[in-house]
């Protein structure tokens, strides 16, 4: 069914190409999936109508199969290739690997990471249209917020363990001492600070959450549902588990 | 509600969300969001490591290349297990038009899914197009992992449908070899 779709679809057969390689083979579509075409959209190619490239492989469930899309040629090669000598995966190398690693038990529903600190920046908070003024009495105001020290990355993930859920925030750095030093104020974020936006206590967005450390990773552990969202948005927004 | 699976009520609000996670990178950034790469794994405190075998298994089918950081920027991970998610509703059996029927439901398990991307989130509504497209849906999948650094994605996703028998190389633009 899907090789016949990519092969029949109206608006992009004209452009497909197969590619070969020892590993696996993928589609392609066009030479550069940055590039857009908007009069060919649709729900795989996007708004903006882009080409790219597709490999299926059989894999997943036992009737199912694993999909790899991309952009760009490079990164499809490199998927088909991930695992093999050369083209180490991210749960072999990277940034990923102390945070998957820092993961408790159970199943991961779903997972959200970025690879840099979340930084201070009233700017950002505060709007696009503040005065000067406006930003440095937000920044006074929170100045005596408690900060995390310098962190490489930071990933939640919602789980479910048995009949339980629960929201962990990694928090991952250099070494276990970094890590060591951050406890403490990650404790103090928890049990003392507002969020930056809504001036909402800390402890009841995330109510009964515990803090402890796995290695080089400081990790938050808040029990129940519904608390994936929160640390989601904490993120998106930079209000909370900010580092100096 | 941020970033709900429901298209129909998630899309506008989730691209929202992505602009302001990258605003200081403009909105060249939010295009990448439209070609990711995903991958899922899981794991525990065991030898194997936390979060479950699904989560670790997507993980590890991601290249490490995809998350170094280019031009300045910086990559962003998504993993969805929307089997779990389907379960817990008792759509595990259910086809794709049902679990859309129903996916207004998901916050009823949780107030926020993620969910896949690999089909554009204002899109995924349009069933008969993906298939159209592709040959599945973002309904048919189980699991997606991604890695987004605009305007590079890489996305990676466990399919409830399988391989089908390929028609030969008879492509209208020929086989391509293009070795690395």
């Amino acid at each position: 069914m899907r090789d016949e779709a990519v092969r029949s679809d109206p608006a992009w057969s004209d452009d497909l190409d197969e590619v070969e390689l020892d590993d696996g083979d993928y589609y392609t579509w066009g030479d550069d999936g940055t590039e857009f075409d908007p009069t060919r959209r649709g729900p795989f190619h996007g708004a903006l109508g882009r080409g790219g490239q597709l490999a299926v492989e059989a894999g997943g469930n036992e009737e199912g199969s694993i999909v790899t899309r991309t952009i760009v040629d490079d990164d499809m090669q490199a998927a088909i290739e991930a695992g093999s000598d050369g083209e180490p995966t991210a749960l072999e190398e990277g940034p990923l690997v102390s945070l998957v690693d820092g993961v408790g038990e159970g199943d991961v529903v779903q997972a959200f990471a970025l690879f840099e600190p979340l930084l201070f920046d009233a700017s950002q908070i505060v709007g696009p249209n503040a005065t000067e003024n406006q930003i440095e009495e937000f920044e006074e105001r929170f100045e005596d917020q408690e900060y995390l020290d310098g962190y490489l990355s930071i990933m939640a993930v919602e789980l479910v363990d048995g009949e339980e859920t629960r929201t962990e925030i990694i928090v991952s750095h250099d070494d276990d001492e970094a890590a060591a030093a951050n406890v403490e104020p990650m404790e103090m974020i928890l049990a003392e600070h507002v969020t930056f936006r809504e001036n909402r206590p800390v402890s009841e967005l995330f109510a009964d959450a515990t803090v402890e450390q796995r290695d080089e990773a400081v990790v938050v552990t808040v029990p129940g549902s519904g608390n994936f969202r929160a640390a989601f948005q904490a993120m998106t927004t930079r209000d909370i588990f900010l580092a100096r | 509600m941020v970033g709900c699976l429901h298209p129909q009520a998630g899309c506008a609000t989730t691209l929202r969300v992505v602009m302001a996670l990258d605003d200081r990178r403009s909105i060249a950034r939010v295009i990448p969001l439209l070609a990711l790469t995903t991958i899922v794994a899981c794991g525990g405190d065991d030898e194997a490591g936390g979060g479950g075998d699904e989560f670790r298994a997507m993980v590890e089918r991601v290249p490490a290349s995809a998350l170094e950081s280019e031009g300045g920027g910086e990559p962003t991970f998504y993993f969805s297990d929307m089997a779990i998610r389907w379960e817990q509703l008792d759509l595990a059996d259910a086809g794709a038009d049902e679990r859309l029927d129903r996916s207004f439901d998901l916050s009823e398990v949780e107030t926020f899914t993620i969910g896949p991307q690999l089909f554009e989130r204002a899109l995924q509504v349009q069933l008969d197009e993906a298939r159209t497209e592709v040959g599945f849906t973002t309904f048919d999948i189980d699991r997606e992992a991604m890695v987004v650094q605009p305007p590079r994605s890489t996305t990676v996703a466990g399919v409830a449908i399988g391989v089908d028998a390929r028609r030969g190389r008879s492509l209208r633009s020929g086989v391509v070899r293009r070795p690395r």
